[in-house]
């Protein structure tokens, strides 16, 4: 569903991409791992179309991404979270959670100024829905706490929420567990594992192996840039170069 | 005092209340878009020019000046926005700030503007509730849109832009409708202020006008409509009651605004200040 062709992405002289060929197929939970640095939330940047590749092709179901601006590679249906968490701090949680539905709202300008029966419909369907997916990430009962008052993990949660207030049918999600503890590890990898009902694919970064392991159906490894191998866990861990590339950061670290 | 002697005196100052109400909230609206745009006095000055030459020397009616006054800034809006909503923070700042500065001295320079000398003998036309009529229905129609997707994509833009986009809010269209919007009510403004003030003048609308409406939204506090209402009651009203200070009128006027902003940097009106634990 997702295909990146030769893709390379530079910042100055750091080739932060270099000649990426990736394709993730629809359905399933597929895993991005590399050692830090590797480029893996350069590669959620450029498919999310806030960076433009220097080279390469980049198509989502057919369509040609690299033309698009990025709220409308949203609307096709990509929804991401961020790695450093983004957060509006100072809405609501229900709000944060409605503003991912933004392009899914249809009542047009006269809809809203005149506040009219399918505004209205619209609205209360939206605080609804955003209701029940607050509940889905384990947030029920917040609805109306800032979300800047949240703790670290509950955040990574209602980035999560919001993204899938999208309904997209592909989830990039960059290091979904990253300061978690481990019970709230353990509700997040539930989480993921229940979105394969909805029919959702997803395409994970996360340096927790055991997250990683007992989650991913497959799974690509970057380094320095390069994709350096691409197969199922156990393949993937018993894969040299792998090995190679974590030591060699273990060793540098 | 009796009524009509008290109306006499002080309905220029009732009137500016409800104007200068309209300017904040002008200002407002781009303000929570993220937007620090400093054009509103001059989007007011086009909305005052426009519609008081439709008056005075076209001789037409007084609704279809106010609807030209509201139109010509929204239209002026549009054509700049575009390119001058590619920058942000104190950039766009400096560029409206400089498109003010041109607006001043088009309207210096024209025939139909009056040159320097202005435009005088504007027919006083603003009646009060003209006034409270435009304040209502631009208070509804913030309200309506505070608390519909386009509301939540202004805050969310404010917050994080590069998340709202990539939220699929298409944040480009949204800001120049912020922009538009808000010269159209900053240009109502005008049309009002025109009709009872009898003169324009090109400095009526310049720099000082700018920061002071500025300072009504930030000193009202930009967390809701009632924060730039406010703002702009105080700041239209301050000088009025410092009056028995006579030379140090400005001064106490500018010691006011320096204590609101320390101690109340969020603004008077700031609702959400309660909503924030405390450690947090
Ligand atoms: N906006 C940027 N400007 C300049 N260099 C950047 C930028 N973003 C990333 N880089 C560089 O590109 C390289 C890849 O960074 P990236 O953030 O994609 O790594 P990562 O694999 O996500 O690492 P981590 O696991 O630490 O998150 C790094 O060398 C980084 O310094
Ligand atoms: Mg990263």
């Amino acid at each position: 569903m997702l295909a990146l062709h030769r893709i390379s992405h530079h910042f100055g002289g750091v080739r932060a991409l270099d000649d990426v060929t990736l394709t993730v197929e629809k359905g399933g939970i597929q895993g991005l791992i590399g050692p830090n640095g590797a480029g893996k939330t350069t590669l959620f940047n450029v498919i999310t179309g806030l960076f433009r590749p220097s080279e390469g092709t980049l198509s989502f179901e057919g369509h040609n991404l690299l033309q698009m601006p990025p709220h409308r590679i949203a609307t096709c249906g990509i929804a991401r979270t961020f790695q450093n968490i983004r957060l509006f701090s100072e809405m609501t949680l229900i709000d944060n959670v409605v503003v991912g539905m933004h392009a899914r709202l249809a009542y047009g300008t006269l809809g809203w100024m005149l506040r009219t029966r399918a505004f209205r419909q619209a609205e209360a369907g939206a605080r609804q829905q955003a209701r029940q997916l607050l509940e889905r990430v384990g947030l029920a009962g917040h609805d109306n706490e800032l979300a800047g008052n949240l703790s670290y993990g509950n955040q990574r949660k209602l980035e999560i929420a919001r993204a899938l207030a999208a309904e997209p049918r592909l989830l990039l999600l960059d290091e979904p567990v990253a300061g978690m503890n481990s019970t709230e590890k353990n509700e997040i990898m539930s989480l993921v594992k229940s979105l394969r009902q909805d029919h959702m694919t997803v395409l994970l970064i996360e340096h927790d192996m055991r997250f990683v392991m007992g989650l991913c159906d497959t799974l690509a490894v970057l380094n320095f840039g390069h994709v350096i191998a691409q197969g199922s866990p156990a393949q993937i861990q018993a894969n040299p170069a792998v090995i190679e590339a974590y030591l060699g950061q273990e060793e540098s670290a | 005092m009796d009524w009509s002697s008290w109306w006499a005196t002080y309905s220029t100052l009732v009137l500016s209340l409800g104007v200068y109400g309209l300017m904040a909230l002008s200002i407002y609206l781009t303000l929570s878009c993220g937007l620090l745009s400093l054009a509103n006095a001059a989007f007011m000055g086009i909305g005052a020019y426009a519609s008081a030459i439709v008056t005075l020397q076209y001789e037409g009616s007084f609704p279809a000046a106010l609807l030209l006054g509201t139109a010509a800034p929204a239209a002026v809006a549009l054509l700049i926005g575009v390119p001058v909503l590619r920058l942000s923070g104190v950039y766009l700042a400096m560029a409206t700030l400089g498109f003010g500065e041109v607006v001043r001295v088009i309207a210096l320079n024209l025939e139909i503007t009056g040159g320097p000398l202005g435009l005088n003998g504007i027919p006083l036309l603003t009646e009060w509730w003209h006034v409270l009529l435009a304040l209502v229905v631009t208070v509804a129609l913030l309200q309506a849109l505070r608390h519909s997707k386009v509301g939540r994509a202004f805050e969310a833009i404010r917050e994080d832009e590069t998340a709202a986009r990539l939220m699929g809010i298409a944040t480009e269209r949204v800001k120049l409708l912020a922009f538009v919007l808000g010269a159209a009510i900053a240009g109502l403004a005008g049309g009002l202020n025109a009709h009872y003030t009898f003169t324009l003048s090109p400095g009526n609308f310049g720099f000082e006008s700018a920061v002071d409406i500025l300072t009504m939204a930030v000193l009202g506090g930009i967390q809701g409509v009632a924060g730039p209402l406010l703002g702009g009651a105080l700041i239209t009203l301050l000088p009025e009651l410092l009056r028995g200070l006579q030379e140090f009128r400005m001064a106490a006027n500018g010691l006011i605004l320096i204590a609101v902003v320390l101690f109340m940097p969020q603004g008077i009106w700031a609702p959400l200040r309660f909503r924030r634990r405390p450690g947090k």
